[in-house]
């Protein structure tokens, strides 16, 4: 392990100063060696050993044996450290290709990843597992986590059409138009960077060139909603898009409204329309506030209680519990928002650039 | 007795090398004092006096030898040719039965013997378990390429051959005088010449150790050639070979070319008489010839500028680090109280370390096999060794030195 530990050791040095770079060949031959389960070189071992003993030997002949167990251990924990490390920088780098973020438990922990929310994983991970004493399911979930990454990194790179993932009852940004190409967003009403997106979309005046729709996935975390009023919202909007749904209103929808109205940060007071949903409002001041807007939108007292009603329809239920399949089984993404067009699968807010780019 | 030994009245101090006490570094004066080589038996150091010789040719009259017509090149060869009746005389062998001959160094020398006797000439080959890889391995390709059989002979614990005279029978026998792990010498390589070649066969001799150590054992040896290595005996870096006329006019040439040949047609060629070329293809390192000269003329006048025989120095200073490693303990010494080699296999750490650590404090050794591998690893079965050889460079105050930290560390680790 002293060889493999002064291999990694040289590297660096090798990489500032060109006179370690004989030592590094040696040193290379030796991991080499080693990697391959054959005797390493020891005189390469040794020297090293040497070098870093001689000083103290001098000194205090007496303490160089337990210098020496300490340099044996420190390599051993060198080479493991970066074996593990080399391990998760692995398993997080697969995670950003094919999820978008390097950490599935909690993607948004991930300074990689793209500005997004992210949907947390229900599975403990290893050392969670091992800490609970569950080492079987330790190496279940974590063979299950790699088989999870290898399945999903080729689906990065195929074609994503996004009319294979259109929700129950899909409604269009400005109303669908014939022969515009599909763009999706999966959206959850309280995350900020679904506000960012939707502004995007608006100064890249995509809609001019696609039809926009969405489906919408309040994100959970630990079995209760991550932002507490967004099944609320999403219940309105689910079932706007069902009483609209090929009627006169579908070319105007009032669900994209409410969404313009909460993403709008002048909209309500200075909290902002997210931060005022997420901290600030009761359910019923959600709700008093969404049947205001449809006011607005031009919706009459008898609509706005049909929408009430509709809200806790099974059919709305229905079309959530539709779309949470289409986020975790179809596209199988953890990021919100993800965004489908041109032929791509795309996490974060998309820039404005990227989506005038978009074909 | 030594001529290294003897206070002779035609061999005085070169120039450059002032009388020196027992504490002094008679010839090397250039060496710090901090700086404890003990290494000598891989390469012992160069005098001032030999440095100066080099320094001479380099710098004023650097020309070809044996082959040229003009002044420089012709005190070249009065040079050369008085180094090798320097060498003939130092071995103490006739120079009308022996030639001088230079090489690389030892192991190139026995090679070009071996490689080169004619084939279906001799019947085994023989060599010990002791031997350097400069012995054993070419004999072990001797065996091979001519399809003889090879005989590995033990030694007595005081270094004494065991053989039968039927081994020897058309035999080459191949043997070092002295050994370079322990310094054991050869016992009863007279006795083993004269049988050998009542036996038809003959003898070829590694003296690489001997000639700066013991000289007096090989001095007058009627062997059928004695290598050695002028890096050994405080000269430049050469190959020597002194053999005799028969054996090198019996060799079938393998490695030829310039300065060798008397003449050559499209498809022949006649050899010099002068029988030193059979081993000298090519041009020789004139610069390390003539330093031979001085370093052997340096050390015959050793005595005197010493203040002290050099054998007798050494085997004061050895038998003094002897004494002081055996107090320490916690090490297996091997060979003779003595010896101009210490050598010793430490229980506690090893080898290599240990060396190591000495380099730390200034103290140059050797660790390792020596190149005797067989003998260290498989008969032996030891680990790393660590070596300490002497030299005319070294003082009371070096083994005092390598004393105090070998002991703190035998001891404390």
């Amino acid at each position: 392990m002293v060889c493999i530990a002064a291999f990694i050791v040289l590297l660096f040095l090798s990489a500032v100063s060109a006179k370690y770079r004989k030592l590094l060949k040696r040193g290379w031959y030796c991991v080499t060696r080693r990697v391959t389960f054959r005797p390493c070189d020891s005189t390469f071992r040794e020297e090293v050993k040497t070098a870093l003993l001689a000083p103290l030997a001098l000194k205090h002949p007496k303490a160089v044996k337990p210098a020496s167990i300490a340099i044996e251990v420190s390599a051993w924990t060198m080479v493991l450290s970066l074996i593990i490390s080399a391990y998760i920088v692995l398993h997080g780098g697969l995670n950003l290709i094919a999820f978008g973020t390097c950490n599935r438990q909690n993607p948004e922990a991930c300074s990689l990843a793209a500005e997004a929310c992210g949907i947390p994983t229900e599975t403990p991970n290893f050392w969670q597992s091992l800490t609970r004493g569950d080492i079987v399911g330790a190496v279940r979930n974590e063979g299950s986590a790699w088989a999870d990454t290898f399945r999903a990194v080729p689906n990065r790179f195929r074609n994503w059409d996004a009319t294979n993932y259109l929700p129950e009852f899909p409604s269009y940004r400005g109303g669908y138009t014939e022969g515009k190409p599909l763009a999706l967003e999966v959206i959850d009403p309280g995350c900020g960077y679904c506000a960012q997106l939707s502004r995007n979309i608006a100064e890249a005046d995509f809609t001019d060139t696609h039809n926009v729709t969405y489906v919408v996935y309040p994100i959970m975390r630990d079995g209760h909603l991550q932002f507490r009023n967004s099944e609320l919202f999403a219940q309105y909007l689910t079932a706007i898009k069902i009483l609209e749904h090929d009627t006169d209103r579908a070319s105007d929808p009032a669900d994209w409204f409410l969404l313009d109205q909460l993403f709008d940060e002048e909209r309500i007071g200075r909290a902002g329309g997210q931060l005022w949903l997420n901290e600030l409002a009761s359910p019923d001041e959600v709700k008093d506030q969404i049947q205001q807007w449809l006011t607005e939108h031009g919706y009459s007292a008898e609509e706005i209680a049909a929408v009430v009603d509709k809200t806790s329809s099974p059919e709305v239920a229905s079309a959530l519990a539709s779309n949470r399949d289409i986020v975790e089984n179809s596209i199988r993404t953890v990021t919100i928002p993800t965004f489908i067009g041109g032929g791509d699968m795309r996490f974060g807010a998309v820039s404005v650039e990227d989506l005038r780019g978009m074909k | 007795m030594s001529p290294f030994g003897r206070r002779s009245k035609n061999t005085s101090p070169p120039a450059g090398a002032a009388s020196a006490g027992a504490s002094q570094r008679y010839g090397f004066g250039y060496l710090a004092p901090s700086d404890v080589y003990l290494d000598s038996a891989c390469q012992t150091l160069r005098p001032q006096p030999v440095i100066d010789a080099m320094n001479e040719y380099f710098l004023t009259y650097n020309a070809c030898g044996e082959r040229v017509k003009y002044a420089w090149g012709i005190k070249v060869d009065d040079r050369v040719e008085a180094t090798r009746a320097h060498v003939l005389k130092t071995l103490g062998l006739s120079s009308k039965q022996y030639t001088t001959c230079f090489t690389l160094n030892t192991t190139y020398a026995l090679n070009l013997l071996l490689t080169q006797l004619p084939a279906g000439r001799y019947a085994r080959i023989l060599t010990t378990h002791t031997e350097h890889n400069s012995v054993f391995l070419p004999t072990m390709a001797f065996a091979q390429r001519c399809g003889v059989p090879r005989l590995v002979m033990s030694r007595s614990d005081d270094g004494a051959l065991q053989y039968s005279p039927q081994d020897l029978a058309n035999a080459v026998v191949v043997i070092s005088a002295m050994n370079n792990v322990d310094g054991t010498p050869t016992v009863g390589l007279a006795e083993l010449i004269s049988e050998t070649h009542k036996g038809g066969g003959i003898v070829i001799v590694d003296a690489a150790q001997a000639v700066p150590h013991a000289l007096d054992m090989v001095r007058g040896l009627s062997a059928d050639a004695v290598c050695f290595s002028a890096h050994k005996v405080y000269g430049a870096s050469l190959g020597v070979v002194a053999a005799k006329n028969d054996l090198l006019a019996s060799l079938t040439p393998g490695f030829i070319g310039g300065g060798m040949v008397g003449t050559v047609s499209e498809e022949s060629f006649c050899l010099l008489d002068d029988l030193h070329s059979r081993l000298e293809p090519g041009l020789q390192a004139w610069g390390e010839i003539i330093a031979l000269d001085t370093a052997l003329t340096w050390l015959e006048g050793y005595s005197k500028g010493a203040g002290e025989d050099l054998h007798t120095r050494e085997r004061r200073l050895s038998q003094s680090l002897y004494d002081g490693i055996l107090e320490a303990g916690n090490a297996t010494i091997l060979g003779q109280r003595g010896s101009s080699l210490v050598t010793i296999v430490p229980t506690r750490v090893d080898g290599h370390q240990l060396a190591g650590f000495l380099s730390k404090a200034g103290i140059m050794v050797r660790s390792g096999y020596f190149c005797a591998h067989h003998w260290l690893k498989d008969v032996l079965q030891t680990g790393p060794a660590v070596r300490f050889s002497l030299g005319a460079h070294n003082t009371d105050d070096d083994i005092a030195r390598t004393l105090e930290v070998t002991q703190r560390l035998l001891k404390g680790l």
